[in-house]
């Protein structure tokens, strides 16, 4: 026998597991051995665009494909059932298709993976549309009561289209041995079976809840849409094993976990919003989105800091903040701010800091008070052509100076209106930062100078890295690019019509890294040439290497 | 157990055919038969302990990459560029033979990652390639009367859609 055909079945399953549906399926053909191996073989994955492509679905084909995809589950559901075999995954993903049809064939399925000792169950049945809560809840499919009646399961993942009835409200719950649970765009009968669910998992280490809503069964009548609204609290107590927590699009959160590690609350926009954690001193980690009902300020953070002692992550996000701020712990390693409003003057006192990133369209003043050697400042920006002045301002106001040295910057997007070709006119050299990325660059060549001479007046970059994908760069730009960095460029900067010269003149070396595999003696050239052919995820790094300007 | 690798505690090895390997105890944490028979002996080890299923080709494969793999560590700035590359010789460098043979050493002795990256590389072969591309790949015996193979493919026609063709 071949050398991989021979090895335990255990270590074959796990190759299996490593692939996608249809690559494990087309194992089977391979020989008898492999056959067998795939009819063993625990997980039963079912993704609906592994199946057909959604738009290969015709009114006439549609029936046969779904009836080839029943039979396939059926064949494989039973064959380990015959074998005595547990279905440890039943993973069913069937995105913006009509289940309705098979509606009793799923419930079957999920009986015979419970029955038999499954331990993960994901179901997932969004429905077709933006806005699943135009349908009818009769549109949703019933979870049967099974599913709560299951010892074994470790996991369950339940995500749209799935409808909860009101005898899980009753019905006994059995969920002994689930660590994980995720639950999004779910329609629930009472807003209480959430609550009673999760509190009825001792072991539950890690919890997601998404945008999940309540309807009515007895509004029959009322127009659609108003059937539902949101879920809009959840309570959980005496959850000793929590660990994470990611909660969206709740109005009151009550929290009692000593364990909780990690936090992720998202409320929806416009609510006012309350969040009671108690005995979660081992809090690790908070990500608040969308907290606009009050203006974030120094009290805040002092509070913060003092009832969560351990906290060394924090990110706030769409925020609401008061002018200045002033934050100051010991403890916090990482600090993101993303466009949160109000703020112009930003103080941090955290000695332990290693990574703050800023993102947003006002750009305040940052000061570092006793910062760590090893502190990394990234920050996102979007060219604004309409404020030339406004990035370089933007790093110069980021004090003490040798901060800078720390600084990455992130370009992302740009602001187009057509910038004017001589508007900037720098007469000194701008701060010199760690690195600059450009995650976009200008389709029009005739804004490819305008836009290096706004960035490179605005810093000078250690490094200046691309992500070549296609979409992003055009090969020219890059190539304009190691031009003008090579100075080759001349007639086209302004060191003719002003006493200083572009920074940029004085480098002395440019060199290119490539972080895919190529010959490393290769010339610029020959890496632009061989770039379409390589994966788009790869990386174009430059690196420059400054003259001394002394 | 100290974190100063200068005075680290050495614990040895034995292969099938009686080489010894000199380990250190900070790598033989990551093999977790190794470690099981450690702490089953209260920490006590003064003899070579015997691994009766691992030849020493195979063990000493997988010290390099256990080696590798914590120096690498050791140096955050570099480490997930250089163990990408590293890798990737690693699997390179296999004949299916030695892949085979490495993986079930690595299973004996339950190096995890080890294990999961050669998972990965068998089946990162696979993936997305013809019946015939893997059959031919790991000289594969095809044991199927024609008709049979018919019949396997017509059934499980939707795995067939959209295959690289070689």
């Amino acid at each position: 026998m071949d050398q991989i055909s021979g090895l335990p079945e255990a270590i074959l399953h796990d190759i299996l597991a490593r692939l996608l549906d249809r690559d494990s399926a087309r194992t089977s053909v391979l020989s008898k051995a492999w056959k067998e191996t795939w009819s063993t073989f625990p997980i039963l994955s079912i993704c609906s665009d592994q199946h057909f492509k959604r738009e290969d679905v015709t009114v006439d084909n549609y029936h046969s494909k779904i009836d080839k995809v029943i039979d396939y589950v059926g064949r494989r559901s039973l064959r380990l059932r015959d074998l005595g075999l547990a279905i440890k995954e039943f993973k069913l993903i069937m995105d913006y298709v009509d289940y309705m049809c098979m509606a009793h064939h799923v419930d079957l399925w999920m009986k015979m993976a419970i029955e038999s000792g499954g331990e993960v169950l994901h179901l997932q049945l969004r429905l077709p549309g933006r806005y699943a809560w135009r349908y009818s809840p009769d549109r949703f499919y019933e979870l049967p009561l099974c599913v709560i009646e299951s010892k074994s399961l470790t996991k369950l993942v339940l995500m749209g289209g799935i409808r909860v009835d009101q005898a899980f409200l009753t019905h006994s719950i059995k969920l002994y041995s689930v660590r994980i649970i995720k639950l999004c765009n779910l329609l629930f009968a009472h807003e209480r079976i959430i609550q009673r669910l999760i509190s009825r998992c001792p072991l539950i280490e890690d919890l997601t809840v998404i945008d999940c809503a309540v309807y009515n069964p007895l509004t029959r009548g009322i127009p659609r849409g108003f059937a539902f609204s949101p879920v809009e609290s959840l309570f959980l107590h005496g959850l000793h094993k929590l660990k994470k927590a990611y909660i969206q699009g709740m109005r009151e959160v009550y929290i009692d976990a000593p364990n909780l590690e990690s936090l992720h609350y998202n409320l929806h926009p416009d609510a006012s919003f309350k969040l009671n954690l108690y005995n979660c001193t081992n809090l690790r980690l908070l990500c608040l989105w969308n907290l606009r009902s009050i203006d974030i300020g120094d009290k805040w953070f002092l509070k913060l800091f003092s009832k969560f002692p351990f906290l060394e992550s924090l990110e706030l996000d769409n925020c609401s903040m008061s002018q200045r701020i002033n934050i100051s712990s010991a403890q916090l390693k990482v600090l993101k701010l993303s466009y949160c409003s109000n703020l112009e003057d930003l103080n941090i006192d955290a000695q332990n800091l290693l990574s703050f990133a800023y993102e947003g369209n006002n750009q305040p003043g940052i000061s570092f008070q006793k910062s760590s050697n090893q502190l990394e400042v990234n920050c996102f920006s979007d060219v604004d052509f309409r404020d030339l002045y406004s990035l370089r301002k933007f790093v110069q106001n980021i004090k003490p100076q040798k901060i800078w040295a720390s600084v990455s910057l992130f370009i992302r997007s740009s602001v187009l209106i057509k910038p004017e070709q001589s508007a900037l006119q720098v007469s000194s050299i701008p701060p010199t930062i760690k690195s600059l990325e450009l995650q976009f660059s200008p389709k029009n060549e005739a804004h490819y100078f305008p836009f290096i001479n706004y960035l490179l007046s605005s810093c000078c970059p250690n490094s200046i890295s691309l992500n070549f994908r296609s979409y992003l760069h055009s090969k020219e730009f890059i190539e304009f690019l190691y031009e003008i960095l090579m100075g080759r460029k001349e007639g086209k900067c302004h060191c003719n019509s002003s006493n200083t010269k572009c920074w940029w003149h004085a480098l002395k070396i440019v060199k290119v890294i490539c972080t895919f595999k190529i010959d490393e003696n290769a010339d610029f050239k020959t890496m632009l040439d061989a770039l379409p052919t390589c994966h788009a995820d790869e990386n174009i790094g430059f690196i420059l290497e400054l003259y001394s300007t002394d | 157990m100290s974190g100063i690798s200068d005075t680290e505690r050495m614990i040895t090895l034995k292969t099938v055919e009686g080489t010894l390997f000199d380990v250190k105890s900070s790598i033989a944490k990551d093999i977790k038969t190794v470690q099981a028979f450690i702490d089953d002996s209260d920490d006590d080890v003064t003899s070579p302990i015997p691994l009766p299923n691992v030849f020493t080709r195979e063990l000493s494969r997988i010290l390099d990459y256990l080696n590798n793999h914590h120096r690498f560590r050791s140096d955050i700035e570099k480490a997930d560029e250089e163990m990408a590359r590293y890798d990737a010789e690693f699997a390179k460098s296999m004949s299916h033979e030695e892949l085979k043979a490495l993986i079930l050493a690595a299973n004996y002795l339950n190096v995890k990652d080890l294990l999961e990256f050669l998972n990965q590389t068998v089946a990162d072969v696979i993936q997305n390639k013809s019946v015939e591309f893997v059959r031919n790949f790991f000289g594969i015996e095809n044991d199927y009367t024609p008709e049979e193979e018919e019949k396997l493919r017509n059934e499980n026609e939707w795995a067939f859609n959209g295959v690289e063709q070689d």
